[in-house]
């Protein structure tokens, strides 16, 4: 296996969740402090410590670790979620994937005998959970159409760079537990390989998720408008101003 | 005897919790339907499923079952006293216990590489933790006095059966890693030592039983007194 290969396959996971996190972390500080990236920050960087130590350890198992990664995903972006949507409804509905997640990590983790195989059907459901919560934000975001430009929300861009990644690697995740427990049957170095080589395409999509929250930041910090120019813009397009008594 | 032995030493611990839930579902529905209330249900529900899950296996470590007990119990005594507290400091020093517990059950569990010995260390923070936030409720009720009696305040016979498990069990806790250690490191690792062990751990459920029959006992006695003052005064008519 070459060093790119290597990279790819062991080191390129942490390197993305460290990615996604300065970029949300810099957002929060810089551009917009509500709550649900404050929250989304926390868990964001629970999970890259956690990918981190995936990153650096070899020769033992760490299924326990990606458990943990599907459910702090998993109740993280419920909680975005459900911080970002203003009515009842939708709150309510933003939940339910965080704590059918939760239920199933306690049967599966807690309550029942310790799998050193990959835990497939967790993020199957994380990642399920995850994509609905995404179509009900766009459904969201379509219903309530605003003159801001679609390019400046970056609520919209995190939606697209988690789309990308849970519908992209949704297919590696179902098919993982049922490659690895074939492999297992017949190990051998060269088709440890090649699910060494899936996991990479996995961390590519991942990579490729953390790359799109950074070209968002980046983008949204250039356009825009400082807070005096808001004002000369207002100003400038007719809007109406209250004047002071 | 040995029927004794393994019912308080291995079955206490699930049954009490059942007792537990039971009481609290109990004086949920016939009391106070308060969230904080609806809340603790389900995190003892959690935690009984879990205690029932260690009382039925043997032979293998439960070392991250009992972790995933001290977090849950952490977090579920730290928000229903959040709920329950009326000042913003007191709020403040509940996140700041909740964070501390949650810090070393991140550290320990996820960090760390895993430990197949009982984690002394998280059991304290959270039981430290808990008995800190109980006497912060008790200076909350003896700052603002009620006319009404404190039996018959469900808050109250819960704070009171937390105090009595975690302040008690607290040396358990404390020395249950120590002696684990040293019994498994000694030459002459025999199935006496082990039972000592397994006694030591039948007194800490033997305290959470009481504590859970505190809970049932004050439920009960609330919803007596409120049948009791319900029903009409023949003698007066």
């Amino acid at each position: 296996m070459s060093i790119s290969e290597r990279f790819i396959s062991y080191f390129l996971e942490g390197v993305a969740y460290c990615l996604s996190f300065v970029s949300i972390l810099i957002y929060t500080i810089k551009i917009n402090r509500e709550t649900q990236f404050k929250i989304l920050t926390g868990f964001l960087f629970l999970v890259t410590v956690i990918a981190v130590k995936i990153s650096v350890r070899k020769g033992v198992s760490n299924s326990l670790l990606y458990s943990y990664i599907y459910l702090l995903n998993s109740v993280g972006w419920s909680l975005f979620f459900f911080f970002l949507f203003k009515d009842p409804v939708r709150k309510a509905i933003s939940l339910v994937p965080g704590l059918i997640t939760l239920i199933y990590f306690i049967q599966k983790v807690v309550l029942s005998e310790f799998d050193r195989v990959f835990d497939s059907i967790g993020y199957v459901i994380c990642s399920t959970g995850i994509v609905l919560l995404l179509f009900l934000y766009f459904q969201y975001l379509l219903a309530n159409v605003k003159s801001e430009r679609l390019s400046m929300n970056f609520n919209f861009w995190l939606s697209c760079s988690q789309l990308v990644y849970n519908l992209g690697a949704f297919a590696i995740f179902l098919t993982y537990n049922h490659f690895t427990l074939r492999i297992l049957d017949d190990y051998t170095p060269e088709k440890r390989s090649i699910l060494t080589s899936l996991w990479g395409v996995h961390n590519l999509l991942l990579f490729l998720s953390s790359i799109i929250i950074l070209i968002a930041l980046v983008w949204i910090s250039r356009n825009r408008l400082p807070k005096n120019n808001i004002l000369q813009n207002k100003l400038a397009e007719g809007t109406p101003m209250i004047k002071p008594n | 005897m040995i029927f004794l032995k393994n019912l308080i030493s291995y079955w206490l611990e699930g049954l009490s919790y059942l007792i537990l839930l039971a009481a609290l579902v109990f004086g949920t529905l016939k009391i106070d339907r308060s969230i904080r209330f609806k809340l603790v249900c389900v995190f003892v529900f959690v935690i009984s499923l879990i205690a029932l899950r260690i009382s039925s296996q043997k032979g293998v470590s439960n070392s991250l079952q009992y972790s995933f007990i001290y977090l849950l119990n952490t977090i579920c005594w730290s928000s229903y006293f959040y709920l329950l507290f009326n000042s913003k400091l007191k709020r403040i020093v509940v996140i700041l216990i909740a964070s501390g517990a949650l810090t070393y059950f991140f550290y320990k569990n996820v960090i760390l590489e895993f430990d197949l010995i009982f984690d002394s260390v998280g059991q304290v923070l959270s039981s430290v933790g808990i008995v800190a936030l109980v006497f912060i409720y008790l200076h909350q009720i003896l700052s603002t006095v009620k006319t009404e009696p404190l039996t018959q305040n469900l808050d109250f016979w819960i704070a009171s059966s937390q105090l009595i498990y975690h302040l008690g069990a607290f040396g358990i806790f404390l020395t249950f890693n120590h002696f684990t250690n040293k019994i498994l490191n000694t030459p002459f690792y025999n199935k006496e030592n082990r039972r000592i062990l397994t006694y030591l751990w039948g007194v800490h459920n033997v305290l959470l039983f009481l504590a859970s029959l505190l809970v049932c006992v004050g439920v009960f006695w609330i919803v007596y007194r409120k049948k009791s003052k319900n029903q009409p005064d023949y003698k007066s008519q």
